[in-house]
């Protein structure tokens, strides 16, 4: 039954082949393996990356212009030539509704990427400087949270005037405020972990341990707050461009698009759902990202 | 003395499901508590001592799956339904950090009252309370138990739960780390109040802990587990003073000498079990260093060497094969 | 070496004044180690930190080889920086999680201004020297074991060539059979290096084995100080005696032989530590004159320092 080489002792080499040794992941190869688990972010990115490619692509492809007239369409409804329609003025819904995703990702990544530099920097100062700088810096973030964001976008508008530049300049000094608090927790909290005070005891400077040790670990929640931000922009645009402080025709935003539809949504219903159903959708999938990205990023929150 | 056996569990098995894949945290794991007994189990990180305690208790929740061949407490067949009636009450757990088990926003009186009345408790209520709780020493009693969790210092939050645990006279007690977290001199206060309990009601218990020194001076038998395997068992004398099992032997050399000798520690090499990729055979064959060539394809079997002495090493089983 | 005199720090919270540490006065001698044992809350840890300057101290004065580090800025400290290091507890926090272990004991070696051509080579001598792999220096923290992290952590404190290591409880948080490797290896570098370590620890019989003297502490005070044997056999202060005859032995014979010395209670706040002797409250043996009594550690013989009058 044995043999008795069975009994020999293990040599080093054999003791060495004994040891197994799993291939090296980066924290964010492991994020990336853990998010691919999740259907919904996986749903989520896909309709991200979908309607990416549909703002880019569509009009160049499209035989029609964003404002191109034709009379003889007015009002038609959707068709072999005319996807999604046309409206009042036969200009072509498929186009349109193409070129808002346009301006409306546009709107909502900038918007956010302006919020994210503000709300890295100030919250990051606050959070690693502490006490009176903390202090003051916080009862200024907390003034802007006090005045209810849309008013106050609403009187930004109506100083800097309606149009695409201003929108991106209000959106994105008006949204970095959560930005700036989340940051400044992150930097709290990791300020005071052992590998902060490791780098402390072997004499790295400041600026070295906020941008090697703090940000970088802060790096995930500041990409979860950065995805559920996105919706957001994109939703103030579609409203204010909805109410007339937004871009206005014949440019489309998906915010104008619906605008003009609602007049004469119960007869034409088609030229409100369009625009309307493609905000859902994209709100949609950067809220399933961001739920996804949260869970890849801290695997004890899921249970 | 006659021994009379209360919990009887055979062939143990758990496995949790991961993200990483499966891992096995029990591999047949057998034993048996005799009424009035310590059993002590030890063990490091990863080696299933928690785990096979949680799986006796139906405490895994839905990551972890189980199989036995069987499993019975004072002679009867426990299910995952008649263990939930006998948890609390029959059989009662203290954990590491009591403060996972008391409700933060709830006085701890009431917390214990509620204990009693979901096991139907017939009679005083408010009075066994006060009689447990001046048991364990939290006096007085009657004003300590409007009082909430956080008005309570380590150890008397774990003097709480003891008392909350014998609330029911239990059985069995399962103490799974229940001074790890708290410091020497408290620690001591804490295993002399379960040493009490014991002598006035004879119950039996499951002390888990990684501590050997805790281990040895409570602990009637022992089980040393290794990579979710029994790697040797006996009673406290048989471990501590001939131990049989290279790990074991391997643990006790470790540590520092009790009477200050300062010799040069002699570490267990290597590092913690990957339970995601056990090897084939002996779970320590990578860190033991009178590993064979057979330790790392087939799973020892138990040997004998006295009624209550086994373990599990090829090293023995050589000369009989 | 290292001249610690009187050193005092409170933090002030909203429920009150925490006296974290009150009073510590050491020396630890080059090439020795000092233990510094006590249970949680009695300030080992912050003394620790204020020693290497991570806490502004309120009182008293650090002399470092001979130069008063007590109120330098941290330019100053820059160079003392590279002299004392440390280790830390949890070798789960200890390690920035998105650095590879290559650069975290590359780190200190770029904030010292080591030349960049050699990092690889004594990154690389490190490892082998903590007894990892060379290979090993592209992984990041969580792809190590406990005990390996902790190897890690040792490695970055050596990268600064330092004369002396703070070890703030290296090894409790690791498994009894990683525990040895790391006191083995603590010791052999303390030979090959010359480093001289304070050794803070709640695990008390790790500290005899590795200390040359030990100082015991209690509610921000140093109760007793003597040679790790001296202190093992013969203590004299009442919390020692108690303290060591806690100390779960791992052996049931002379478990069940040894007599415990309970103590009540347990170690009282530090916002509002008693007066006179502060483990008064807890001592067998208190008498009423202990609460008026101010602390002072009294030699009694044999280097034997020990802060109660009556023994």
């Amino acid at each position: 039954m044995y043999n008795a080489e069975d009994f020999l002792s293990l040599s080093n080499e054999e003791r060495l082949t004994a040891e197994t040794l799993r291939p090296s992941k980066t924290y964010w190869a492991d994020v990336w393996s853990r998010l691919k688990e999740d259907r919904l972010a996986v749903f989520g990115l896909a309709v991200i990356v979908a309607v990416i490619l549909f703002a880019v692509f569509a009009p160049i492809l499209s035989r029609y212009e964003y404002d191109e007239m034709d009379f003889n369409f007015s009002n038609d409804p959707p068709t072999m030539t005319h996807w999604f329609g046309c409206d009042m003025f036969g200009r072509d819904l498929f186009v349109r509704v193409a070129y808002g995703a346009r301006i409306s990702l546009a709107v909502g990544f900038i918007a956010s990427f302006i919020s994210l530099f503000i709300g890295v920097v100030y919250g990051g100062v606050s959070g690693y400087k502490g006490g009176r700088i903390d202090e003051v810096l916080m009862r200024v973030v907390d003034v802007i949270y006090s005045v209810p964001a849309m008013i106050y976008v609403i009187l930004l508008m109506v100083v800097v005037g309606p149009g695409l530049k201003s929108i991106f300049i209000t959106l994105g000094i008006s949204y970095w405020a959560p930005m700036a608090r989340m940051v400044r927790a992150e930097v709290m909290r990791i300020k005071s972990e052992e590998f902060v005070i490791a780098a402390r005891v072997t004499g790295a400077s400041p600026s070295r341990i906020l941008f090697r040790h703090i940000i970088p670990n802060a790096m995930g929640a500041v990409l979860v707050t950065l995805t559920f931000s996105v919706p957001g922009a994109i939703f103030t645009e579609a409203f204010l461009s909805f109410v007339g402080l937004g871009v206005s025709a014949p440019m489309a935003s998906w915010g104008v698009l619906c605008s003009e539809s609602v007049p004469a949504m119960a007869i034409y219903p088609w030229q409100l759902f369009f625009p309307a159903g493609a905000i859902s959708v994209t709100i949609l999938a950067f809220n399933f990202l961001g739920d996804g990205l949260r869970d890849a990023l801290d695997p004890k929150l899921r249970k | 003395m006659m021994t009379e056996e209360i919990l009887r569990v055979e062939n143990l098995r758990t496995t949790f499901t991961t993200s990483a894949g499966e891992v096995k945290a029990v591999e047949g794991v057998s034993f048996t508590v005799n009424r009035g007994e310590v059993l002590g189990i030890a063990g490091e990180s990863g080696s299933g001592k928690s785990a096979t305690m949680l799986s006796i208790m139906g405490l895994l929740g839905d990551a972890g799956r189980i199989s036995y061949d069987s499993l019975s407490f004072m002679g009867e067949n426990l299910t995952p339904e008649s263990v939930k009636s006998i948890r609390g009450d029959k059989i009662a757990m203290i954990f590491q950090d009591p403060m996972t088990s008391l409700n933060p926003v709830l006085s701890v009186g009431y917390q214990l009252e509620e204990a009693l009345r979901r096991h139907k408790w017939q009679g005083n209520i408010h009075g066994r309370v006060a009689e447990m709780m001046t048991r364990v020493g939290i006096v007085p009693a009657d004003e300590r138990m409007r009082q909430y969790p956080h008005e309570f210092s380590g150890g008397q939050r774990q003097r709480l739960m003891i008392a909350m645990s014998i609330l029911c006279s239990p059985e069995l007690l399962i103490a799974d780390e229940p001074t790890t977290a708290l410091d020497v001199t408290v620690q001591a206060q804490i295993l002399g109040l379960l040493r009490e309990i014991r002598k006035d009601t004879g119950m039996s218990m499951i002390l888990i802990t990684h501590d050997l020194g805790v281990i040895a001076g409570e602990s009637d038998r022992v089980i040393v587990m290794y990579g979710g395997r029994i790697m040797e068992e006996g009673t406290s004398r048989e471990i501590f003073g001939s131990p049989s099992h290279p790990y074991t032997r391997g643990l006790l050399h470790s540590l520092p000498k009790a009477d200050g000798k300062r010799e040069r520690l002699i570490p267990i090499e290597g590092q913690p079990p990957d339970l995601l990729n056990p090897p084939e055979g002996c779970p320590f064959v990578k860190r033991c260093n009178e590993a064979m060539r057979i330790c790392l394809r087939r799973k020892p079997e138990a040997l004998t060497l006295s009624e209550t002495h086994k373990y599990s090493c090829w090293k023995g089983a050589e000369e009989s094969c | 070496m290292l001249t610690v005199e009187g050193l005092t720090k409170y933090f002030h919270t909203q429920s009150g004044t925490v006296h974290s540490v009150d009073g510590v006065s050491l020396t630890v001698s080059r090439g020795e180690t000092l233990g510094l044992v006590g249970e949680s809350g009695c300030g080992k840890t912050t003394t620790g930190r204020t020693i290497i300057r991570l806490y502004e101290p309120d009182k008293g004065c650090i002399i470092f080889d001979g130069h008063d580090i007590t109120h330098m800025n941290q330019r100053e400290l820059l160079p003392f920086r590279k002299r004392i290091q440390m280790i830390f507890q949890d070798p789960y926090a200890s390690l920035n999680p998105r650095m590879t272990a290559g650069d975290i004991i590359r780190e200190p070696m770029i904030v010292h201004h080591v030349p960049k051509d050699e990092h690889t080579d004594r990154v690389n001598h490190l490892l082998k020297l903590v007894g990892l792999n060379t290979e090993q220096a592209g992984r990041y923290p969580h792809e190590f074991s406990g005990g390996q992290r902790q190897r890690i952590g040792i490695a970055r404190a050596l990268a600064a060539e330092p004369e002396m290591i703070i070890c703030d409880e290296p090894i409790s948080a690791l498994d009894v059979s990683i525990q040895a490797q790391i006191v083995n290896m603590l010791e052999d570098l303390q030979k090959s290096l010359g480093l001289t370590y304070l050794f803070i620890a709640h695990d008390l019989s790790m500290v005899r084995h590795i200390s040359t003297r030990v100082a015991v502490m209690y509610l921000g005070s140093i109760v007793e100080i003597a040679g790790s044997d001296e202190l093992y056999t013969n203590p004299l202060h009442p919390y020692t005696v108690s303290l060591l005859s806690s100390v779960p032995i791992p052996d049931p014979e002379k478990s069940s032989q040894r007599k415990i010395i309970p103590l009540k209670g347990e170690i009282p706040s530090a916002i509002n530590p008693p007066s006179g002797c502060k483990f008064h409250t807890r001592c067998p043996n208190a008498k009423p004159e202990c609460k008026t009594i101010t602390q002072i550690l009294q030699d009694k013989g044999n280097n034997h320092l020990c802060a109660c009058p009556f023994v």
